[in-house]
């Protein structure tokens, strides 16, 4: 799945470890998120989108042909 | 409290390498192969222990999370595919015996059917109760 999380973050001058402490996950979370190489749960999916004041699909995007190779 | 963790670590490693270097010290004969494979296991496992512990106690005094959904998640696959290919391997153990030691392939199959007793008791639980992550 891709994300937008590099760029809002940054948008925000947020560190990967500042944002991983604000939604407490390991720093090694974020960067995980931030290369698509992990699908959140719902709760940090919340959590992340709620830190940059966006809605969940404008931070997670979907990939329309459904292959994201990083499913759970 | 991390002071004492530290220590622990510490004395633990100290300990098992004190008593690696007292048994080679102590055993004239040449080494037998199983000795030498627990000796590399213990030279393997010791240090990543250790390692692993000393991450630990960092990530701890610098307050971040020492767990989250992501090690947990990776955890949970690590030992899902552990216990699918340790059945895998114990059948193949089980073949190799089953001509040598009748014995020995109870035991083996008393074992294997176990890790599927208890696979599926888990299962049901989990049925039952749902996953929350």
């Amino acid at each position: 799945m891709k994300t937008r999380i590099r760029e809002f973050r940054e948008g925000l001058e947020l560190t990967q470890l500042d944002l991983a402490t604000r939604v407490g996950v390991r720093r090694e979370t974020i960067v995980f998120l931030e290369k698509g190489r992990y699908n959140p749960s719902l709760k940090l999916a919340h959590q992340v989108a709620r830190i940059f004041n966006k809605r969940i699909e404008e931070v997670f995007l979907l990939d329309e042909t459904g292959v994201d190779g990083a499913g759970p | 409290m991390k002071n004492t963790k530290l220590a622990l670590i510490l004395l633990g490693v100290g300990t098992v390498g004190f008593l690696l270097a007292l048994y080679f010290h102590l055993s004239r004969a040449p080494l037998e192969l199983y000795q030498i494979v627990v000796t590399a296991l213990v030279l393997v496992f010791v240090p990543l222990s250790a390692l692993t512990g000393l991450r630990t106690l960092r990530k701890q005094k610098a307050g971040e999370p020492v767990e989250d959904e992501l090690s947990r998640r990776m955890k949970d696959k690590a030992a899902s595919r552990s216990f699918v290919m340790s059945l895998y391997m114990w059948g193949a153990i089980l073949l190799i015996t089953a001509s040598a030691s009748r014995e020995v392939s109870l035991s083996l199959l008393a074992g294997i059917g176990g890790m599927l007793g208890v696979f599926l008791v888990n299962w049901a639980i989990l049925n039952k109760d749902g996953v929350e992550e």
